[in-house]
């Protein structure tokens, strides 16, 4: 069954995936070839190029059924919390209820690409004065008033303050459509000032202690609409068994992610992981599903590193990731021109931190909100974007600015900068629309220029 | 003798009466479009006025220090930017942008206090109950005087002398005795300070004395964020097409004054008092949710006989261009949207041409 680890068509996945059944291969409930999501609509898997395992086909169908869980837990009675601007904060406490289900509605974001043409949500969302200046998260209006891709949910929360203006922005007009929205506080993290109580964060960050404390205030309140919400109390127990499943979560992630980027040649695609990273936020909707995936394409990976296989050549430059791409192919086209991943900050990489178990969650929870890099000033993500080209041996940067990104017109430029004053390797800063096919010429010639450029050094 | 330092700010959510209490010189900054500059450009996603600040300080603006505030992504990137260069020191104050809860209103207050310690590290004073007291009691008779005069200016006097109180001009066109006589009979001191608009007839005239700066024309508001000193060539603009702007109700203008200070909280806690007056009456499109903003403009509109909106926004301004479709879907008058890229020339004859046309459907 075990064929020899690639990136493959659609097409040639059709072959695998009836090699994979005659083989035995046992799928979960939402399992099934892959071809079948081209006909719900997802037409831009026709264009991707997919890893030939039974872990990354599993990874596929979760994630391309997500759709069908939220109908069928709303359909069961369970209720759904929408946490908008939200990359791994209230769906934790959300999950350690047991009639709650959490999902991020600005997910929506990558349903244009996804779904090509053959989704209008961008269209809506242009027919209510939101155009293209603002950044892809637009979907997630015309996925809210086209009643498309997710019911209603029961609570919508938004994290609002040091986050950016385009989905604060979008999600004050669902709350002028009538979609009504608990809308919690977010401060933007300083340094604190001499003599001031401060608190280190998970990922290296200090915060001032007041700022932990305003969150965690915060923070209660979300608790109490949640737990109105659901019609029970959240205790502190559930809570912390909440944060333990979360923390597995990220422990695994954590496994994957270094072996993927230590690893020569390198076990699994760029795209393979950028969806598995992404599990990390709201589990996709099913957080005990998401451990099951993970932990199988986990299991691949460590095979593939043990028997000294990868997806790519042993060449392959080393390429630190910024900032997610709203259309997947490009991730492909990386690897196409040479490169691979070794690094990345998709934005929510807190998210990916272990929780401190041994807090109260609800400060634990309060340090993870703080210690987003986006929260605090562009130099401290440039900071942590550094560290990580260190860790992971980088080769080479690219910068994906997201169009029409408010936080995208400086601090692009801030990032390469920093890693420019300390590490005398080559960036690249492009643009990446939700269908980039129409600049892919130019954007393959960038990439390769850039490998190229990379490898020069290497000699 | 020493030289008073001056602070630099933007944002009418920072009290000028507190950068004065702790013995600094309130500047609002003029920004000016300079041409030339290199991030005013708004080619990559940057609003035009934040690429203002950050040239006008890469320029050398003429102030010891500089307060920036959190209220857009763009704005605490700038802070970034401009902490980077180290040209002056900045203050990033953190703006709450939840306002209903008491946590916010704290938070806010914190602030303050903390501006407070960083000016006084910058060489400040710290004021002691009275005289925070007395500073705050003059702004207020400065604002209440301003007001009282209001239905005989233009709303560009109006701004203007609104942003001279902003950079701690307490100069008013009426006698100290008056501007008693006016606080002594101010009544609910809850409320946001009197604003009565310019009241207009329907012909267009002004309703109060009709001497120097009255003038005719359809009348109009303007709605928006900040202004820089070339963006009140508007005014001259909208007269010219035959209309008037009687209600600024961008950054400059009224829509950003305090409400009255609370004379028995101010007794107890200046501060709070002062926090409380700002915070909670300023409408702006940032604050979640954001409807007191409409409340405020359904209140102006119905107040000073406004028969248009001019909506003017710059380019990459989310906050501001998000509220478009639903200003347009909600306002009780027809609005035009003016977007400003930056400093480009045909900006200038394209705006004439579309304010015509406004005025002309408005006839």
């Amino acid at each position: 069954m075990n064929q020899a680890p690639r990136r493959i068509t659609l097409d040639e996945w059709d072959n695998r995936y009836a090699e994979l059944c005659a083989a035995g291969c046992r799928e979960r409930w939402y399992g099934g070839p892959l071809r079948r999501h081209v006909a719900d609509g997802d037409s831009r898997l026709l264009r991707l190029y997919i890893d030939n395992s039974a872990a990354a086909l599993q990874l596929w169908n979760f994630l391309l059924t997500e759709e069908d869980r939220l109908y069928l837990a709303h359909n069961e009675g369970k209720r759904l919390v929408g946490t908008i601007k939200d990359l791994g904060t209230v769906p934790v406490m959300a999950y350690s209820l047991s009639n709650l289900v959490a999902f991020c509605p600005d997910g929506a974001w990558w349903l244009p690409c996804i779904m090509e043409r053959n989704t209008k949500l961008l269209e809506i969302a242009d027919s209510l004065g939101i155009d293209d200046s603002f950044c892809p998260v637009r979907a997630m209006l015309g996925a809210f008033v086209g009643e498309v891709h997710f019911p209603e949910p029961s609570l919508l929360t938004c994290s609002v303050g040091a986050v950016c203006d385009d989905c604060s922005a979008i999600a004050q007009r669902l709350a002028g459509l009538g979609f009504p929205i608990v809308w919690w506080e977010v401060p933007h993290r300083r340094r604190p000032d001499p003599r001031e109580a401060a608190v280190s964060l998970p990922g290296g960050f200090v915060a001032p202690e007041s700022q932990v404390a305003l969150v965690k205030s915060e923070l209660q309140r979300v608790r109490h609409a949640l737990e109105t919400c659901a019609g029970e109390p959240l205790t502190d127990q559930q809570f912390s068994a909440g944060i333990v499943r979360a923390n597995h979560v990220r422990r695994l992630l954590d496994e994957l992610r270094r072996l993927v980027f230590d690893a020569n040649p390198c076990p699994l695609p760029a795209l393979e992981l950028l969806i598995a990273e992404m599990l990390a936020i709201h589990y996709c909707s099913d957080r005990d599903e998401t451990i099951r995936v993970l932990e199988d394409l986990l299991e691949e990976v460590r095979r593939r590193v043990r028997d000294g296989l990868g997806v790519l050549p042993l060449d392959a430059v080393r390429i630190f990731w910024v900032n997610p791409v709203a259309d997947l192919r490009v991730m492909n086209l990386l690897e196409d021109a040479g490169g691979r991943l070794c690094g990345s900050e998709y934005l929510f990489c807190h998210a990916l931190l272990p929780i401190p178990e041994e807090l109260p969650p609800l400060d634990a929870m309060a340090r993870m909100v703080l210690a987003d890099p986006m929260v605090g000033p562009a130099t401290d993500r440039a900071d942590y974007v550094c560290r990580e080209i260190h860790r992971f041996g980088a080769e080479a940067v690219i910068i994906s600015r997201i169009p029409g990104a408010s936080h995208c017109a400086l601090e692009g430029q801030m990032i390469a900068d920093a890693v420019r004053k300390q590490f005398d390797i080559p960036t690249l800063e492009i643009e990446v629309p939700p269908i980039a096919d129409a600049i892919e010429p130019g954007l393959r010639t960038r990439l390769e220029a850039l490998v190229e450029t990379a490898r020069s050094r290497q000699r | 003798m020493n030289r008073m330092k001056t602070l630099g700010y933007c944002s009418p959510l920072i009290p000028p009466e507190w950068i004065a209490a702790h013995g600094f010189e309130p500047r609002w900054l003029p920004w000016a479009r300079e041409p030339g500059l290199i991030v005013a450009r708004p080619g990559r996603g940057l609003c035009p006025f934040a690429g203002q600040v950050a040239d006008a300080v890469r320029a050398g603006v003429e102030v010891d220090a500089i307060v920036l505030t959190t209220t857009c992504d763009q704005m605490r990137r700038i802070a970034d930017l401009v902490e980077r260069e180290g040209t002056q020191p900045v203050f990033l104050a953190n703006i709450p942008v939840t306002w209903e809860t008491e946590t916010s209103h704290d938070f806010y207050r914190d602030e303050l206090q903390r501006l407070g310690r960083w000016l006084i590290a910058l060489g400040g004073t710290a004021p002691t109950g009275s005289q925070l007291l007395s500073l705050c009691c003059r702004y207020e008779e400065a604002r209440v005087a301003l007001l009282a005069i209001r239905d005989g200016m233009t709303a560009r006097q109006f701004s203007k002398a609104i942003l001279a109180l902003r950079s701690g001009d307490l100069a008013t066109p009426i006698s100290e005795d008056q501007s008693k006589k006016l606080l002594a009979g101010e009544g609910d001191q809850s409320k946001k300070l009197p604003s009565p608009a310019c009241r207009t007839r329907q012909d267009g005239r002004g309703a109060g004395s009709e001497g120097e700066g009255i003038q005719l024309g359809i009348p109009l508001a303007i709605l928006g964020g900040p202004l820089v000193s070339q963006d009140f060539d508007l005014f001259d603009l909208v007269e010219a097409a035959g209309g008037r702007v009687v209600l600024d109700a961008t950054d400059a203008g009224p829509r950003t004054l305090p409400a009255a200070l609370n004379r028995r909280q101010m007794d107890q806690d200046p501060l709070a008092a002062l926090a409380d007056a700002y915070f909670s009456a300023i409408p702006d499109v940032f604050r979640r949710p954001n409807d007191a903003l409409y409340r405020w403009l359904a209140a102006e509109i119905d107040a000073s006989g406004i028969r248009g909106i001019l909506f003017r926004r710059y380019v990459w301004c989310d906050l501001w261009h998000a509220e478009l479709f639903r200003l347009k879907e909600w306002s009780p008058v027809p609005l035009l949207e003016i977007d400003v890229a930056g400093a480009e020339g045909s900006a200038q004859c394209r705006t004439s041409g579309r304010l015509e046309a406004f005025l002309e459907m408005l006839r």
